[in-house]
Parts: structure tokens; C-alpha cells; sequence
């Protein structure tokens, strides 16, 4: 998993119930839409990210309707394994015995 | 409005780039992030935002080798089977033509077996174009059109030259590489906006302006070796070679020597421009998919984005 990828999760992970627009995403991650949509791509054809058109009418809205992003049940708790294991793979051996991540 | 207009702008050559299945609810979701912004007033962000997706890799579905080897197959058919079909559809046409007219005896009067030569051989081809126009439709690349353009115009040139060059006929290659430049370039440029037109709906009067300039751009090209060559016919009658050639008939012009003269120049060419031109316009402007994709894509960036910038 990339570092990237891993900042997607754990913005969608900071509240696994909340539908997230691709905007908020951005700005929660700090990534650029390029490398952000691709991602979310990737992430709904592994089934973790479930993507839902906002159920507005654009006309009484003044505005198209929005898509959101949120973690499927099944990619919540793939989502914290992922993150547990990026964790664990980067932490780095203390002097006093314990480990902490390498960032 | 200039910045919605660039990022709109922007944001239609971001979708063309993704798979064709899931390009038009991308390009409806950025332009309503896009839209987003453009009512925040942040037209650097909008910029950022369109001008990042136009530049980013997009997410290409896993591709196993059973997906290689079919995507191999489609630009080798592409490239070199519908070229090299073309050339055999046309050279059958030739045989069937010889073979018919050996079999007409000649009579007492004034008709001649040999005046049904052109005619047949144009017939045929006419034919084949059909069926290779047909082939294209099958065989198109609708989100690729850039690479399609070449891979329709590039191939044909090239075994159009390959014609004269296994016959090691340099002065042929002289006289008719220019024409064949001229067609196949002109066809290219000439399919570019035909299908941009189709694209924006107006697939109909793509197609029909695409084959009356594809005709022009013929005539043109038949007119170059003729011009070329140490013979002199009349060039007033060049608007009609093409014509002369595919018919076999004078058509107005001195039988004797220019008709026959601009068949005996002209050989082939104008029958390389029938075969090929069905499979290029067939493989152009034949499929539907792109051109719905891009009236979805085209009016949702007009309603969406251009609007509420205001300024």
C-alpha cells in the first residue's frame, strides 16, 4: 500500500459513517485530484470505498449533484488492518525496547 | 468565465483519458466539485483542481495477459490486417475483372471487352470499401481517436509506397509518393474534424462531409502524378481524372492521348483511395459510443462549470 493510499483510508477511517466528497478528501489528505480520484477508484473496485450520487435535484439545489465516498463495512475493518500493518511494517526498534513508527 | 471556460476545458481531456465505462460520471462528478468552486469564487483552486486531473496517470484496470494479448490483437488488426485486406480485397478485384473479361468475346461492332475493365475493377472495390467500412465500424478505437487517425491513414501510405518500392520503381515512388502524401494526410486532418463534428452530434453531416471532401482530396491527389509526369494533357480537364480512371470513360476529354494517357499514369491510386477510405471513414466515424460520450461530457462542462463563475 502506498503512503498515499494509506492517507485516503485514514481520512475515510476518521469517521467511517460520514459520506465524504472528493473536495473535503482533498483537503483532509492534502493530495491533488489527480492522485486522489485514482485512488478512490481503486479503492471501489477493491470494494473498500462505496461511492453514492447525492439524492438532490439540481434544479431546486442551484447546483449538479455531488458524489460521496464512504468505507463499505467490509473495507472498514480492511482499512484498519491495512493501517495496523503499514504501522507495524514502518516502526523501528527503540533503544529502551519498545517500538515506534519511522515517521 | 475564462477560468471556467480552461477548466471545463481542462476537465474534458481529464475524462477522455479514463476508461470508457466510468468516463461520463467522472467528468459529472469534477464538474460538480468544479462547480463547487466556481460558487466559492476560488478560480486558482478550480485551475488546480481540473489542470491536476488533466495531467495525473489515470487508474487503468489490472491487466491480466489474456487482456494484452486481445489488446495486442486490436491494433494488429488494426494496423496491419485491415491494410493488408484492403490491398488483397482490391488485388481480388483485379483477377475477378481479368477473368471476366477474358471470357467476353469480341464482337464485329463497336464494343470492346476491354471498356468494361475500369468499370468492373471500380465496382468491386466499391464493394470491398464497403465491407472494410463495415470492418472499421467493428474494429474502431472510439477512445483513442488520435491514434485511430494514424493507425487508418499511416499503414495504407506505407503499403501504398511498398507497392512500387518491392518493384524496386524508384521514379514511381517519385511520382506518386507526393499524391499519396497528400491523400493520406488530408484524410487524417480531414477525419480529425469530421469526427470532432460527429462528437458534438452532428454525426450525419459529419459523415457525408467526410466523404464529399475525402472525393475532393482524391481528385486532388489523382491530379498530382498526372501533372508530374513527362506527358502534358490538357489541364483543364484535371477535375475530372479521377473520374476518367474509376470509369474508364473519357468523359469529355481527348480519348486520345490524355484518357488514356492519365489511366496509364494514374494506375492504381484512385482505387488505393476507394479501398482505404472505406475502412478509414468506417473505423472514424462508423462507431456511437464516443460520440454520446462526448455530447454527455461536452454539455454537462457547458451547464455546469460555465455558469456560475461569472467573471
Amino acid at each position: 500500500m502506498t503512503v498515499t493510499t494509506a492517507q485516503v483510508l485514514a481520512a475515510l477511517l476518521a469517521d467511517p459513517a460520514a459520506d465524504r466528497y472528493g473536495l473535503e478528501l482533498m483537503q483532509a489528505t492534502g493530495l491533488a485530484s489527480g492522485t486522489l480520484y485514482p485512488i478512490l477508484h481503486r479503492l471501489q473496485e477493491a470494494g473498500w470505498v462505496t461511492a453514492q450520487w447525492e439524492d438532490v435535484d439540481p434544479a431546486d439545489a442551484g447546483r449538479p449533484a455531488r458524489r460521496f465516498y464512504r468505507l463499505t463495512p467490509d473495507g472498514v475493518e480492511r482499512a484498519r488492518d491495512a493501517l495496523a500493518e503499514l504501522h507495524r511494517r514502518t516502526a523501528v526498534p527503540h533503544p529502551n525496547g519498545t517500538v515506534r513508527p519511522a515517521w | 468565465m475564462v477560468t471556467a471556460r480552461l477548466a471545463a476545458a481542462l476537465l474534458r481531456v481529464a475524462a477522455r483519458r479514463w476508461p470508457a465505462a466510468i468516463r461520463a460520471d467522472l467528468h459529472r462528478e469534477w464538474a460538480a466539485e468544479l462547480h463547487v468552486l466556481a460558487e466559492s469564487g476560488r478560480p486558482w483552486a478550480m485551475l488546480r483542481y481540473s489542470g491536476s486531473l488533466a495531467l495525473a496517470r489515470p487508474a487503468r484496470q489490472p491487466m491480466t495477459a489474456a487482456m494484452r494479448l486481445r489488446q495486442l490483437w486490436h491494433a494488429v488488426r488494426l494496423v496491419l490486417v485491415a491494410p493488408v485486406a484492403g490491398f488483397a480485397l482490391l488485388a481480388v478485384s483485379v483477377v475477378i475483372m481479368n477473368v471476366v473479361v477474358s471470357t467476353i468475346p469480341y464482337g464485329d461492332g463497336a464494343f470492346d471487352p476491354m471498356d468494361l475493365q475500369m468499370p468492373i475493377v471500380t465496382g468491386l472495390s466499391a464493394l470491398s470499401a464497403l465491407l472494410l467500412a463495415r470492418l472499421g465500424r467493428r474494429w474502431s478505437l472510439p477512445d483513442r481517436p488520435a491514434t485511430l487517425l494514424a493507425a487508418v491513414t499511416v499503414p495504407p501510405l506505407v503499403i501504398c509506397v511498398l507497392v512500387y518500392g518491392v518493384t524496386n520503381s524508384t521514379d514511381k515512388i517519385r511520382l506518386h509518393g507526393p499524391a499519396y502524401l497528400l491523400y493520406f494526410g488530408g484524410l487524417a486532418l480531414l477525419l480529425a474534424w469530421a469526427g470532432h463534428r460527429a462528437r458534438a452530434g452532428r454525426r450525419r453531416s459529419a459523415r457525408w462531409l467526410a466523404i464529399a471532401g475525402a472525393v475532393a482530396l482524391a481528385d486532388v491527389a489523382t491530379m498530382v502524378p498526372v501533372l508530374n509526369s513527362p506527358q502534358s494533357p490538357d489541364p483543364l480537364g484535371a477535375p475530372l481524372w479521377l473520374f476518367v480512371v474509376l470509369t474508364g470513360q473519357n468523359l469529355g476529354i481527348p480519348t486520345w492521348p490524355d484518357a488514356f494517357m492519365i489511366g496509364d499514369v494514374a494506375e492504381l491510386d484512385p482505387l488505393f483511395y476507394l479501398v482505404f477510405t472505406g475502412f478509414a471513414l468506417g473505423a472514424a466515424l462508423g462507431q456511437k459510443v464516443d460520440g454520446r460520450l462526448g455530447r454527455q461530457i461536452g454539455g454537462q462542462a457547458g451547464e455546469q462549470v460555465s455558469r456560475p463563475a461569472g467573471g
